[in-house]
This record gives C-alpha cells, structure tokens and sequence, in this order.
C-alpha cells in the first residue's frame, strides 16, 4: 500500500475552486434559509388557521423527506414544468428551503420564548415599537437562536456535498472528478473529510467565540 | 414525424418502488443496530469521565459528527478498496458506513442521558451499598432512559433521510429506483413525487412518536 498525497498538491487549486463553491453556495442557501425560515416562523405563530397549517405542512414534509429527493425534485422535477433548471442555482435553492424547514422552528422557540412582561413594561417606559423590537426583542430572541442557527449552518455546509447528485462544482463534485481522473481515492477523500472537518470545527469555534463574546455577555 | 409517446409507469415499477423501499428500511434497521451498539459502549465510556480516555473518544465522534456523511460513504466505498485486498460491496460499505455514521451520534445522546441523571442519585445509590453495575442498571437506566429515547428516536428519522445518500454508490434503494425510473420512463415531476411520499410516510409517524415522547418526558419532570 503506497499513499500518492502529490495528487492533491498538485490538484490544490481545483480543490480550492470548488471549496469557493461550497462557500458561495452555503452563504447563498444561508440568507434564503434565514428568510424563509423568519417568515414561516412567523406563519406558524400566528393565529391564522390557514396560515399556521400552512407552515407546519411546510416543515413537516421538508424534515420528513430526504434532501437528496428533494433535490432531484428540484433539478429533474421543474424542467417538465418548463422551468429550466441549473445546477448551482438549484442547489442554493433548494438547500435555502430545506434549510429554512429547520430555521423556522428554531426562530418561532425564540419568539416564543420572550417574556411578554419585558414587552408590556417597556411598553409603559414609553418605548417606541421600533425601540421594543431593537431594544428588546431582538437582543432576546439572538441569545436563544443564534447557537442553534449556528449548527444548523454547520449542518447546511455539511449538506452542500450532497449536490455532488447534480455535480454543482463545489468541493464534494471537484473531488469526484479530481478522484476519478487520478485514479487516487483513498487519498482525494480522506483529505476532503479532513478539509471539511477543518473548516467545520473553526466555523463552530468561530461561533461559540461570538455567541460568548456579544450575545450571552453577562448571562450565566 | 412521428410522436414519441413516453412510457408509462407499470405495475412492475410500482414493484420495485417497494423493493427499494424494503431495501431503504432494512439498511436504516441494521445501521441503527450498529450504531446503538457502538454508540451505546462508547457513550458509557465517556460518561466515566476518564481523563485520556475521553478525549480519545473524542477523536473518534467529533470527525464523523463533523464531515458529510457522502464523502465519508465515497471514501468506504471507494477509497479503502483503491489501497486493501478488501472491497466491499455497496451494501456493506452503505451499513457499515451509515453504522458507524449513526454511533457517533448515538454516543453523544448516551452520554448527555447518562450525565442528565444527577450525582446525588449515584451517591445515594452508592452509600446503600450498591456497587457500579447494579447503580447503572437500577437506578440510572430507568432515569436516563426518559431523555434518551426521543433524542435517539429523532436520530433514526434523519438516519432514514440520510440513508437515501447510499444510493450515490450505487446501492440500490428507494432513491436509486427513483433514480432509474426516472431514466427509464422519463417523469421526473411524477416519480420524485411519488418517492418523496413513500419517504414522509416512513418517516413521519416516527417523528411524531419522538414529539409524543419528548412531550411525556416533560410532563413527566412536572408531575414527578
């Protein structure tokens, strides 16, 4: 048994477009995953029976079916309906929905879990409705959310190796290429396991560092 | 010119859609049997709190819990047989790959169980004679048992989602029969569909038993 580690050295630069890609492609499903996340949370709080029902059909069927389905719904599912589909496009979209499955039950036990007594007595300070939400209800929410956010987004990272499906480019696909063009896969795949542990473990340090530093300053 | 007429979906098809259905079932079935085994010797180790040891653990669980689950599967499938005499077959590197997958995670729900039991019990337990067995069966399992179950219950649920990445080596479940369906007959909108359904209707019942358990859990706290 001999290890050929040139084959990744000389690749590197391959591998680091397409760890570019899962960067870009993680950020992207991020801020969608956020957004539809927020508004789901939202729909699912609120007494509106058509809008609540909505919501948990949402986050049921796209926590109870896997991601790999859903993509390949996505990608070979929307061209029958003429939508023409791409596939770094339809991964950042698709991942920014199934994401937003898990946001959102995570943000609606953050609002939930502010106590109504802080909003009515800032209320009767005076404060302003914009002052209530900067002042209070954010700063509140974040410190329940923001670490469950955090390893959702790990976890979302994680999850962009399953577009290796539709071959998206990002790191998981560059590796399959690289690794079927030298012939090396033990090498090519312990080193992307390595890399994505790597970059995993500094995200979640990076996280734990802010949460402690900014959002649970001064809580015990 | 002719008008090509796609083929239809037959009663042979709707076959082997349930055949990768048992075969999704059963590979989820037997890599949750290893990864409770392993997971369960594991997360008792830990929850010994042994200097070294723990940290070793460590070195085990956190990689696993920390890469993808796809290249961890291309590295079993593919890698280990580029450098050793032993290849596998796509089902023992899916088993064994999604096994070992779910230990890491099992490990950490069996120690934080074990650890949710307060010190005093063992104590307590201790000083009416009890040695370390008979503490551990009688007096902490019964206890850790009511945390363990919905976390670990909600761990088999994502383990049967992730199991549909087995398909990427070429195993032959549920998502791969989509997969050649969808080749054969071309309706892509109709046959994910359908898949997708058969996977929320695994699935969902089992998550709803894990929200059950956990919402008995915390009465349980209240009443008790």
């Amino acid at each position: 048994m001999t290890l050929h580690f040139r084959v990744i050295f000389s690749n590197l630069d391959f591998l680091l477009e397409g760890l570019k890609m899962t960067f870009f492609i993680s950020v992207f499903s991020l801020i969608i995953g956020f957004f539809i996340g927020l508004v789901v949370a939202f729909m699912r709080i609120s007494k509106n029976k058509v809008f609540s029902s909505m919501a948990i059909a949402y986050v049921e069927f796209f926590r109870n079916t896997p991601f790999l389905v859903q993509l390949f719904f996505f990608y070979f599912g929307l061209p029958e309906l003429g939508i023409n589909t791409e596939p770094v496009t339809t991964a950042i979209i698709a991942l920014g929905i199934n994401n937003a499955a898990y946001n959102s039950e995570i943000i609606r036990a953050g609002i939930i879990s502010i106590n109504k007594g802080l909003i009515e007595g800032a209320e009767s300070l005076g404060f302003t409705k914009f002052q209530i939400v900067r002042l209070i209800i954010i700063p509140n929410a974040l410190r329940v959310t923001f670490k469950p956010l955090g390893s959702n987004f790990i976890n979302l990272i994680l999850t962009t190796s399953v577009a290796v499906s539709i071959t998206a480019n990002e790191l998981m696909s560059n590796a399959m290429t690289l690794s079927s063009n030298t012939f090396r896969p033990f090498e090519i795949y312990l080193t992307i396991l390595v890399l994505y542990c790597l970059l995993t473990f500094s995200l979640s340090g990076f996280i734990h560092f802010v949460d402690r530093k900014f959002i649970s300053k001064g809580i015990s | 010119m002719e008008e090509y007429i796609f083929p239809k979906l037959t009663s042979y098809d709707a076959l082997l859609l349930l055949k990768g259905m048992g075969m999704t079932i059963t590979v989820t079935l037997l890599a949750i049997a290893i990864g409770l085994l392993i997971g369960f010797f594991i997360g008792l180790l830990r929850s010994l709190k042994i200097p070294i040891l723990s940290k070793l653990l460590l070195v085990y669980i956190e990689p696993i819990r920390n890469s993808p689950l796809v290249a961890q599967l291309f590295f079993a499938y593919y890698g280990i047989a580029m450098v050793t005499d032993f290849s596998p077959s796509a089902f023992q590197a899916a088993v064994w790959t999604l096994g070992i997958n779910t230990s890491a995670f099992a490990a950490v729900i069996v120690n934080a169980s074990i650890r949710s039991v307060e010190k005093g019990q063992w104590e307590a337990a201790y000083s009416l004679g009890l040695n370390y067995w008979k503490t551990f069966r009688l007096v902490i399992v019964p206890q850790a048992i009511r945390v363990f179950i919905p976390s670990f219950v909600g761990l088999c649920v994502n383990q049967l989602q992730v199991s549909s990445l087995v398909s990427l080596i070429g195993f032959v479940d549920i998502t791969r029969v989509g997969y050649m369906l969808t080749l054969r007959t071309y309706r892509p909108f109709l046959i994910w569909s359908i898949v997708a359904v058969l996977y929320f209707a695994l699935s969902f019942p089992i998550s709803k038993f894990a929200r059950y358990a956990e919402s008995r859990v915390k009465s349980y706290g209240k009443i008790g």
